[in-house]
């Protein structure tokens, strides 16, 4: 009660700052000084058990550890992501409810599951990513994606390449893969990452395309080879393994999972979201989290995360509606 | 050896603090249907990493194995299966229950479930690695039969008549195709609405066709249910939680098949206890001297599926451990837990972090060990409770089932969903349509769907991949003996009634 009495005293003494022609709104105005003064809502757009969700969960332990922020964790599922991120979209722009922006967000618009991208929303930062990669049974006639993609151009249409699900990053990463190469291969879709990597150990498909944090284990095992990995560097957890751009194909599909705001959030507000953002993705904490999970943590600010979005929006849409990979 | 040291982590104070308060933990959130075994075990996953690892997992091991468990609770006292792992559970228990009998019905549950849980740790400790291989054997064809062998018990549970039972079965079938197709990725039933784009929610369905269902029924047809037979059973049996020589006898054999199907459905990933609980009640039905009884109050089908759905947890680890692949949401983010604590899952894990598995074997066998007298114990409150006058009963159950199918996916559609499935729960049952196929239709439906039509692509169109395979073949023959049984017990019974005759 007290605390609202505050803010609204706070609140009237701003109020001649703003007649000099700040056009924020009062109560906007007064906050943003003092944000967060209540507890922020993270909407995590998959559900618990997840990856993302994992993330949520560590960023909101992260904030309140290190900046005593108090968090809390929602979970609002479906759609490919845009459940949840629809809802923050339309939530109030106080800054008090963000969200998990993972790359479906450049995706879903073309696939026609919801009207959202990349310029619907306020991106904040992105410390989560890890690059795709063909995977192929350890018994495989073919030891480099040179190899892969010569036999591929002899027997078309033959290779099954299982992927986490229709429309999904991974079904996209290996489109873009038979586009650059210029080979056709008949696209699987599974149930997520797991049930491609699983049918490619039980030999259900030839290869399969899915991210590096998903099947490194498998590598590590023998079990499964890793042709390429379709990133600008080597990933850690596969240092041996070269990338596709080394081995003279420009294939570059990365899966990203950031943080999003709704659009008009005050400048403020958005500067000290971004802010504790970024303190939280430089913790060591942060890091050996996504090192165990064998992601990388390289940190892209605001302006950087905006620009791979759009330029992964656009590649995407354009590859989507040309190559009509999803039946409308 | 590495067990001595496994037994000295785990047998300290601390260690055995944790497991008590997760399955603690593990039996509130069984028990509210709604709330799953996942979402407590990834909202703890956190705050563990605080502890060492070792007391980490036995939290969590604890929430899983008791939630698994106490969903039973919840389908015993108010035919509302608390996790999707219970819904085998509503058949037999709940009328137990009705009969004046939950203290017995809850003693069952408790002791079968920790006899399940068991063995299927003794199946972890004793084959990890050349059991999980199994699930690797199965492929696209091998699941479009098992979820064909599944819908096949449409049959059996429908006791009523199998007119009806096949009425709601195929119901259920025509809902799971709602969503995205699962291979060309279109819409399918959507319309405007993004929230059925993953389709219709299964818990929501499962709490309004069960729970709301039943209470409305109450709510309605109160008058004729008001001389139900709480009376007939004597103060004595009321007050009974331990069953007798005798019915142990019984439950030993159902107990025993249901173990051994909770295990192997358990290994195969994407299936876990709702399905092997379901197929271990079928085959107990058949093989029971007492069919009959089977849906009408059975405590041999409430042993099997008591057994069952914690039978399947040994599985599901099976598969999770030795080859890193989680079958369901609960070995997922145990893994993602694993990796936390610097382990690499995968297929190297099993030879790479020995000692600590072995401590997980032994957090298994001391979690179900303390879920047996906290089980029985909460048997004996439950019976209190029940003995409340069933108007407050009604609208508390009424209640728990919206938050519960809110609390899924935190939206609004999944609450009409409820309400709908709650008032057709209520029509089905008073013209005795059975609620078991179309169950079975819904969990099953989308599996058959996109298995036979991935079949399909993987071998160009060709139908003859369907029966290569070993698998496959058992499957099928499995499938027409479930199709012909009738006939063949029928021929059965001819030929005996010939030899006494002669």
């Amino acid at each position: 009660m007290k605390k609202r009495d505050f803010r609204r005293i706070l609140a009237g003494a701003m109020a001649g700052v703003m007649m000099l022609g700040l056009t924020a709104c009062g109560s906007a105005g007064a906050d943003s000084a003092s944000f967060p003064s209540d507890t922020v809502n993270i909407v995590c757009h998959s559900k618990e058990g997840g990856g993302s969700d994992a993330l949520s969960r560590e960023v909101a332990q992260v904030l309140q550890d290190k900046l005593g922020w108090s968090v809390t964790v929602e979970n609002k599922t479906g759609g490919s992501g845009s459940v949840g991120m629809q809802y923050v979209q339309n939530s109030k722009p106080d800054g008090y409810t963000i969200g998990t922006a993972p790359v479906e967000l450049s995706m879903i618009q073309a696939l026609g599951y919801a009207d959202l991208n990349p310029d619907s929303v306020s991106l904040l930062g992105c410390g989560m990513s890890w690059s795709a990669a063909l995977y192929v049974p350890k018994d495989a006639p073919y030891e480099t994606l040179e190899d892969f993609i010569s036999y591929c151009k002899e027997n078309p249409d033959v290779v099954r390449v299982a992927n986490s699900g229709i429309g999904s990053i991974w079904h996209i990463a290996a489109c873009v893969l038979a586009d650059k190469a210029d080979i056709s291969l008949n696209h699987v879709p599974y149930d997520g990452a797991t049930g491609a990597l699983t049918a490619l150990l039980g030999n259900e498909v030839d290869a399969a395309v899915v991210g590096t944090c998903e099947g490194y284990s498998y590598v590590d095992s023998g079990d499964l080879k890793c042709l390429g990995v379709f990133g600008e560097d080597r990933s850690a957890t596969m240092p041996d393994v070269p990338t596709a751009k080394e081995q003279g194909y420009d294939i570059n599909v990365v899966c990203w999972v950031g943080f999003l705001a709704p659009k008009d959030v005050d400048e403020a507000t958005l500067a000290t979201l971004q802010d504790a953002l970024k303190t939280v993705f430089e913790t060591d904490e942060y890091k050996s989290f996504c090192e165990a999970r064998g992601c990388d943590s390289t940190y892209y600010n605001a302006e950087e995360f905006k620009k791979m979005a759009d330029s992964d929006f656009t590649y995407y849409s354009e590859l989507i509606s040309s190559l009509g990979i999803v039946a409308q | 050896m590495d067990y001595l040291s496994a037994i000295q982590s785990v047998m300290n104070p601390m260690c055995l603090l944790c497991i008590l308060l997760g399955v603690a933990v593990g039996m509130i959130v069984g028990t509210l249907p709604g709330l799953t075994s996942v979402m407590a075990i990834s909202l703890i996953t956190p705050l563990t990493f605080k502890l060492n690892p070792t007391y980490g997992f036995a939290m969590l091991l604890g929430v899983y194995n008791s939630a698994i468990f106490s969903g039973g609770i919840s389908a015993i006292a108010i035919n509302t299966p608390g996790t999707p792992a219970s819904i085998a559970t509503t058949f037999d228990g709940y009328k137990i229950s009705r009969r004046g009998r939950a203290g017995f019905a809850l003693g069952v549950n408790t002791i079968y479930s920790v006899i399940g849980g068991l063995l299927s740790t003794i199946a972890l400790m004793v084959a990890c690695a050349p059991l999980a291989r199994l699930a690797l054997n199965f492929g696209s064809p091998e699941y479009f039969w098992l979820a064909l062998f599944g819908l096949s018990m449409m049959i059996s549970v429908s006791h009523a008549s199998l007119a009806k039972g096949l009425v709601t079965g195929f119901v259920g079938m025509l809902l799971a195709t709602v969503g995205l197709d699962p291979l060309l990725g279109s819409k399918r039933f959507v319309g405007n609405n993004i929230s059925l784009m993953d389709g219709i929610a299964f818990i929501p369905v499962m709490i309004g066709l069960f729970g709301v269902g039943e209470m409305l029924f109450q709510i309605f047809e109160h008058k004729k249910e008001d001389d139900n037979k709480k009376d007939i059973v004597d103060l004595k049996d009321k007050e009974r939680v331990l069953p007798t020589k005798e019915e142990h006898k019984r439950m030993t054999i159902p107990g025993l098949i249901g173990s051994v199907i909770g295990v192997l459905v358990g290994i195969v990933p994407g299936t876990g206890g709702d399905i092997s609980a379901l197929i271990s009640w079928d085959v107990s039905k058949r093989v029971s001297k007492h069919p009959e009884e089977f849906g009408d109050g059975s405590i041999e089908g409430l042993a099997t599926t008591c057994a069952s759905n914690n039978a399947s947890i040994g599985g599901a680890l099976t598969t999770a451990l030795a080859l890193g692949i989680p079958g369901d949401g609960n070995t997922a983010v145990l893994l993602g837990a694993l990796t936390m604590y610097g382990m690499v899952t995968g297929p190297t894990l099993l030879s790479n972090s020995a000692p600590f598995v072995c401590k997980l074997y032994i957090i298994m066998i001391v979690a179900n060990l303390i879920i047996l007298p906290l089980g029985l114990l909460s048997a004996k409150a439950c019976i209190k409770l029940l003995s409340i006058k069933s108007q407050y009963i009604q609208m508390a159950v009424l209640l728990i089932c919206c938050v519960g199918a809110y609390s899924m996916n935190r939206n609004y559609t999944d609450v009409i969903v409820m309400f709908i499935a709650g008032i057709c729960g209520f029509f089905f049952r008073k013209y005795d349509y059975p609620l078991g196929p179309m169950i079975l239709g819904l969990l099953l439906g989308d599996m058959c769907e996109t298995n036979l039509r991935r079949t399909l692509m993987l071998s160009n169109g060709s139908y003859l991949q369907l029966f290569t395979g070993p698998i496959s073949i058992g499957l099928i023959v499995l499938i027409l003996l479930a199709i012909g049984w009738p006939f063949i017990s029928n021929l059965f019974q001819k030929n005996k009634n010939k030899k006494v005759e002669g």
